[in-house]
């Protein structure tokens, strides 16, 4: 880039006591249009630096401290390139975002800088090629751990030295199979390695490609399927190799800088950039942290084994903005003149409080990646809804073994024609209709609390049969649950239920909330396993 | 979170998730209903009047939050049975003492949890209504050296007649407090402190916020 100031310049300025607001005007073409403070660039300006032997500009909205670009800025350069984030003595340092929108090598950089290359933990996508790279950077290099995520859903976590591939790895195919060991980028097998087939079968051997013509291997292959390995299958990447709190420290870096500036009006926009249309503190943090998250997890970062990274990530974010808000709350305290207290609740109250505000914000990457981990029992649950589907209420409840003295409009005096049409698919229909709430809401508190109001409407309709006990023991509560459940219909049932458990309140655990989510996964265990065998093996009769 | 090596023996509170097990007929909702059942306070009953209970003690000036978890009895459901003891401190497994049968679910049941939980669940075995001695068909002498040989308590009670019923609790309590201080001991000491982390155990330093009147504290 090279901003610095230029030799031959006018410049026209109306001074006032704090400085002065005009334009500044090189000879080379560069302008610069305002704030000045003795001389220099301060404060926000924009300035066009014509490029050599083009017909383009590279055009600079920035922040100016001192003749120098500082804090926040988007920099529409006029090859197509535009960088949005932080800078520092005219160079990009912090956290930024680089894009290239031209029709050749379109990519996306999302991560650290530092003095203008990247550094340290970044993602890289590749327009192209369908690719991302998240991990490590040095020098514009990747450098350091990574993980390659491709369209097809194949994914592997190697270590790079200056962008090239050195040791083993390991590799995720699509079809749930591993390859622990060394590869080419082209992903062919070289050397020493392991192959975990995804029906247990093991390949142990040295690997080599025999030019274009497949696969040669000198090993053994295990087949005594004792442990179709669960822990490869479900593998999650990356939370050794980049700790959370390591993640994104470019984003809290300039958070931490403002409280440290007390908080200054007119240093918030130049710090928080991200989020000057809204103004709002509460979505100070979360625009950066929502770019940054999408950068990762959308699109081809849509892939299960990202999704302990994405979990982990969240949560750490609602606390890092808690601290966030305590720092504010002591800024502003002291401005009073109160001393503030350092007494805070020690207990994780706090970012348990801030995770339902912040949680729209990732809702959409972070739900999606559930879906996709727990897409086979959510495809085994909804065959057994299906299966459940086709009864009628009462051989529904006879099927599932609710107690007869359950039964809503038992004491009727109708015959079991009249009972079956008077009620076909509306037993405990309030139960049911509050269920299907869950998914409306992205709050696991919420959450929660409509699946406390289902038991409530659930007890409540018992409550009303002449002769029940409303106080219902598990035995009686869960065939009922399972009825409300199956008739509910709720789509990627696994995926919520899972979703719950990990966002909400830790205080939770153990209590009744918790009680509750674990009799509704277990109505959704047992109804994965429902199958009513429909007498298709006749022939062999 | 809070490092228990130096925390002083007062004022302590635990929170301790207990599971109970056992056929459908055997009385293991009414043992508990009449544990928890809060005669001077009918309305502090929960939502889930006899599924899910909760109780608070005091145990030598230890505090107890103890949670039931009750489960469905039915031999469809039993494969759910990890879904609902995961994370448990302990276990009631209920059998009656006149029907054998019932017995020999316990027996599948016990296998099951130290096969899955190892020994840090403490475990009681209770033979329910005592009031039908005459009926027996479950030995007493069986019962007890088969709880002792897998490491569990035996108790008789009588949730009709409310016998047996306190101690049982009482016991079990004071048997989750000794595991839940070994466990912190050992993590403590121990070099690895995430890998047993994930138990259920909560154990909360709380100084008490309130400490006007001077005295003795008992129990509220």
């Amino acid at each position: 880039m090279g901003l610095g100031n230029g030799m031959d310049s006018s410049h026209s300025a109306q001074k006032n006591s704090l400085g002065s607001r005009g334009t500044l005007k090189w000879r080379d073409g560069r302008n610069h249009v305002g704030d000045f403070q003795e001389g220099l660039e301060h404060g926000f300006g924009i300035c066009l630096v014509p490029r050599p032997s083009e017909d383009r500009y590279d055009c600079y909205k920035c922040h100016w401290y001192q003749g120098k670009m500082r804090g926040y800025g988007i920099c529409e350069y006029g090859n197509d390139l535009v960088y949005r984030g932080y800078f520092k003595d005219s160079v990009r340092q912090g956290f930024g975002i680089l894009e290239n929108f031209s029709a050749e090598h379109p990519f996306k950089y999302t991560g650290q800088w530092e003095n203008d290359k990247k550094n340290g933990y970044g993602v890289w996508e590749d327009k192209e090629r369908g690719e991302r790279y998240i991990g490590m950077w040095l020098d514009d290099h990747r450098h350091g751990e990574g993980i390659v995520v491709m369209q097809s859903g194949l994914c592997y976590q190697r270590t790079f030295h200056a962008d090239k591939m050195v040791g083993s790895g390991i590799l995720l195919l699509e079809d749930d199979s591993v390859y622990e060991g060394n590869f080419t980028e082209e992903l062919t097998f070289v050397g020493k390695g392991k192959l975990s087939l995804a029906n247990g079968f093991v390949l142990q051997g040295t690997f080599s490609s025999r030019g274009g013509r497949g696969l040669s291997t000198h090993g053994v292959l295990s087949t005594t399927m004792e442990n179709p390995n669960p822990v490869l299958f479900s593998s999650q990447l990356g939370l050794k190799e980049f700790p959370v709190e390591k993640r994104w420290t470019g984003i809290f870096e300039q958070f931490l800088e403002f409280l440290h500036s007390g908080c200054k009006e007119e240093m918030e926009e130049s710090f928080t950039g991200f989020h000057i249309q809204t103004r709002n503190q509460e979505y100070l943090f979360c625009q950066a942290l929502t770019v940054a998250f999408q950068a990762t997890y959308s699109g081809i970062g849509a892939n299960r084994h990202l999704l302990a990274m994405a979990q982990e990530e969240v949560k750490f974010y609602s606390k890092k903005i808690w601290e966030f808000y305590q720092g504010l709350l002591r800024v502003a305290l002291e401005r009073k003149g109160h001393t503030p207290s350092e007494d805070a609740d020690p207990r994780l109250v706090g970012p348990s409080l801030v995770l339902p505000l912040i949680l729209p914000g990732f809702y959409p990457e972070l739900s999606m990646l559930y879906m996709l981990q727990h897409q086979r029992e959510d495809e085994l649950y909804c065959q057994g809804i299906v299966e459940l589907s086709l009864f009628p209420d009462i051989q529904l409840l006879e099927f599932l073994d609710v107690q007869k003295h359950l039964w809503p409009l038992k004491d009727l005096p109708l015959t079991s024609n009249q009972r079956r049409s008077l009620i076909k698919d509306k037993c405990f229909l309030s139960a049911t209709e509050c269920l299907q709430k869950l998914i409306t809401t992205v709050d696991p508190r919420e959450k929660l609390e409509i699946l406390r109001r289902t038991f409530q409407e659930l007890e409540l309709t018992v409550s009303r049969l002449p002769g029940a006990h409303s106080r219902l023991p598990m035995d009686d509560l869960l065939p009922l649950l399972m009825f409300v459940v199956s008739r509910a219909k709720i789509q990627h049932l696994g995926a919520e239920i899972h979703l719950i458990r990990d966002l909400m309140d830790p205080t939770n655990q153990g209590g009744m909330l918790d009680f509750l989510l674990t009799a509704l996964e277990s109505c959704y265990e047992h109804i994965q396993k429902i199958r009513l065998h429909p007498k298709e093996n006749s022939h062999s009769s | 979170m809070a490092a228990g090596a130096g925390a002083a023996a007062g004022g302590r509170s635990f929170s301790f998730k207990v599971v109970l097990l056992g056929e459908g007929c055997v009385g293991k909702t009414s043992l508990v209903l009449r544990y928890c059942e809060n005669k001077f306070n009918d309305k502090h009953i929960t939502t889930l009047q006899a599924s899910f209970l909760t109780k608070k003690l005091n145990i030598g000036g230890k505090r107890v939050n103890l949670a039931i978890w009750d489960t469905a009895g039915q031999e469809r459901f039993h494969a759910l049975g990890p879904i609902y003891y995961r994370d448990s401190n302990g276990a009631i497994l209920v059998y009656d003492i006149t029907d054998e049968d019932s017995f020999q679910k316990v027996k599948n049941w016990v296998k099951e949890l130290r096969k899955m939980l190892g020994n840090e669940i403490c475990l009681c075995i209770v033979g329910n209504k005592i009031d039908l001695e005459k009926e027996r068909h479950v030995s007493v002498q069986e019962a007890e050296m088969y709880a002792e040989s897998v490491g569990a308590k035996h108790y008789h009670t009588s949730a009709k007649q409310n016998k047996g019923i306190e101690e049982l609790f009482l016991d079990l309590c004071k048997r989750m407090i000794e595991t839940a201080q070994v466990d912190e001991r050992a993590r403590g000491n121990g070099s690895s402190q995430s890998g047993t982390a994930r138990r259920g155990v909560q154990i909360i330093d709380d100084e008490p916020q309130v400490q006007s009147s001077g005295g003795c504290c008992s129990s509220g």
